[in-house]
């Protein structure tokens, strides 16, 4: 009975739907849970910080700092990709020095929002020269 | 609305190369701490933390500046290609920098216990210091309290009028104190020197204390004679000594390896030659003055008869009746006024005739007392040399007496002289002013006097001469002489040798 099925899917073949595709925008949706992941685990760092009172330092200060900033720039960089899927604007001379960005009607406020997340640098140095400051104090203080 | 898009582009360049400046200096100060204590969680986790970001600087800033590239130089389709690649990197860093950072919960309360520990541990240090500070505060105190007691005491040892010695059970000496060196002459150098019995005179008398305090007896004030090592000289000493142990459960660790760790000997040892001879001199004085009130009263009683005796004597003589008798009578008044004149002796020795003083100057005064007896000595060869100090200063004193004093002391010289076999026959007359005093000494080189005699010489009646020779009364009388000026009279003397007769005046002012 076994080998009679077997050669019946052998020559008779149908759609098994065995693999799941992975298609365009599960990508972006990994990238974007992964942003909120990494916001996620610097508020988990900043409440443990807080809850066990150990920020009795100014280097546990910096550490929080530089949390708040990866946590903004993790929601800047998350608003950007966001709104990077959505049909709000066009680039005129894509790939090039001379590219501009031009809105769609009624869609100025939102390019305006994904041109300031485009900057998201603003926050991550932040974030980074803080969790530089931190190490140095501890270093310091040790 | 038109926007730029170079902006952007500016900024996520530059941005990309700061982040990944900043990514590297975080990772190498994380570096540095883990260094500094390798087993401390944090920085162990602050490594692991710095490694992630660097991870995600590389694989966003990297992916970021290659793109930047691409579209400086037209490039856009191979970027295109690249892009899923870099996305990807980028989301895998994000997730692997989240998940260390998860980590810091357990990271956090294995911290805070430390934390925990380190302020209890600090507060415990804090209360062991303030500890330390008072019992060092404390030791500090004892030992400035043991440094004066210490002190004080080293200084009872050492200003002590007595001698003060510790010896081990074998009289070994461990210290002296410097009356002690000085009262036997100790000289720690000398093999003679080491035990305390080389000094005593009576070795078995230093073993019968021995005996004593390990029986467990004191030992207050026992009398004996020890010697003096440099001078030779008899010391009358009175000795107490006591046993002690007290070092027996010490540590001795501390110490000197020679320091005796079982039984130590404290004596303390008084010097009473002094009081001796004081002692000495009034038992002669008492019994001068005994035997002088004796005299006196004999010698009042005798002197009577005698004159009776004599008168009759001569009385007979001059009648001239029995000349058979004559030479029996010249007898009998020869005896009886040699009877007579010790009679005047004695009666001169008990009468307290007045003693009228003037100034005079002793040097004078002895050349006055050798003239007279210059001519028995010059029979005699025997020489005299003066050694007269010219800087004395005159004193007020009675002068036939010490004339008397003087003349006394040379004709037992004179005596001396002829008994002893010296061929030397000199007598030293040395004068000298020493603190306040007139120090005279006559000095023999006759027969010496036995050392049993030396304290007798001034009893009264006390002679050494042949029978008839000597009255025994001479010394006495000069003795009660110079005791009547103040002064003293001493006697040295060394068998077949000679004797120095030494007698100190004290120099009373003349005055106008």
């Amino acid at each position: 009975m076994f080998t009679i099925l077997i050669l019946i899917f052998i020559f008779f073949p149908i759609s098994a739907e065995a693999i799941q595709l992975h298609t365009y925008p599960e990508g972006l949706y990994s990238h974007q849970f992964a942003h909120a992941f990494f916001a996620f685990s610097m508020l988990v760092l900043i409440y443990v910080i807080k809850k066990k009172k150990i920020d009795y330092n100014k280097g546990w200060n910096f550490l929080i700092y530089s949390a708040w900033c990866f946590i903004i720039w993790n929601l800047v960089a998350m608003t950007g990709h966001y709104l990077a899927a959505k049909d709000i604007f066009f680039i005129n001379n894509s790939g090039k020095i001379n590219a501009v960005l031009i809105s769609k009607d009624k869609h100025e406020f939102e390019t305006i929002i994904y041109y300031i997340s485009k900057l998201d640098h603003i926050f991550l140095i932040p974030g980074f020269i803080f969790l530089y400051l931190a190490f140095n104090k501890f270093l310091k203080e040790n | 609305m038109c926007l730029s898009l170079i902006p952007i582009w500016l900024i996520d360049f530059i941005g990309s190369v700061f982040t990944l400046i900043l990514a590297f200096l975080c990772l190498s100060k994380a570096i540095f701490l883990y260094q500094k204590d390798k087993t401390n969680v944090v920085w162990i986790y602050f490594l692991w933390i710095a490694f992630g970001m660097l991870i995600f600087a590389l694989s966003r800033g990297i992916g970021h500046i290659v793109r930047d590239i691409l579209i400086l130089f037209n490039k856009k389709d191979v970027w295109l290609k690249l892009r899923p690649y870099s996305g990807t990197f980028n989301t895998i860093a994000f997730i692997l920098v989240a998940s260390i950072t998860l980590f810091f919960e357990r990271i956090g309360v294995i911290y805070q216990n430390i934390i925990k520990d380190k302020l209890e541990l600090e507060k415990k240090n804090k209360q062991i210091s303030e500890f330390n500070k008072k019992l060092e505060n404390l030791v500090q105190t004892k030992i400035k309290e043991l440094e004066i007691s210490e002190k004080k005491y080293r200084r009872i040892v050492e200003l002590s009028n007595d001698a003060i010695i510790f010896t081990d059970i074998n009289g070994y000496i461990l210290e002296i104190n410097e009356i002690g060196k000085n009262m036997f002459g100790y000289d720690k150098n000398l093999d003679n020197n080491k035990f305390l019995f080389d000094f005593f005179e009576i070795k078995q008398k230093f073993f019968e204390i021995k005996q004593n305090l390990l029986r467990g007896k004191n030992i207050r004030n026992i009398e004996t004679t020890v010697i003096n090592k440099k001078t030779n000289n008899k010391l009358y000493v009175l000795i107490s000594c006591v046993k002690d142990s007290i070092y027996k459960d010490m540590d001795y660790t501390c110490y000197d390896k020679s320091f005796p760790k079982d039984i130590l000997f404290y004596f303390f040892i008084k010097d009473i030659t002094q009081r001796k001879e004081v002692e000495s001199q009034l038992l002669r004085a008492d019994k001068l003055a005994s035997i002088g009130e004796l005299a006196s009263g004999i010698a009042h009683e005798l002197n009577n008869p005698i004159g009776i005796i004599l008168g009759y004597v001569q009385l007979i003589r001059k009648q001239k009746q029995n000349f058979c008798l004559d030479k029996d009578l010249e007898i009998i008044e020869k005896h009886a006024k040699s009877c007579k004149f010790i009679i005047d002796s004695l009666l001169k020795f008990s009468r307290k005739t007045k003693t009228i003083k003037q100034p005079a100057n002793i040097n004078n005064l002895i050349k006055e007392s050798i003239c007279l007896v210059k001519y028995i000595l010059d029979k005699e060869k025997i020489q005299i040399n003066l050694y007269l100090d010219k800087n004395i200063r005159d004193t007020l004193m009675d002068i036939s007496k010490i004339q008397q004093v003087i003349i006394n002391v040379l004709m037992n010289s004179y005596d001396a002289i002829l008994k002893s076999n010296i061929a030397t026959k000199e007598i030293k007359i040395t004068t000298k002013e020493n603190k306040n005093k007139i120090i005279i000494e006559i000095k023999d080189t006759g027969c010496g006097i036995e050392e049993k005699y030396l304290n007798k010489i001034f009893d009264p009646f006390f002679t050494t001469k042949e029978v008839g020779k000597g009255t025994g009364l001479g010394l006495s009388i000069s003795y009660g002489i110079i005791k009547e000026h103040n002064g003293e009279v001493k006697v040295k003397s060394e068998l077949g040798k000679g004797t120095v007769f030494t007698i100190m005046l004290p120099i009373q002012e003349v005055t106008q």
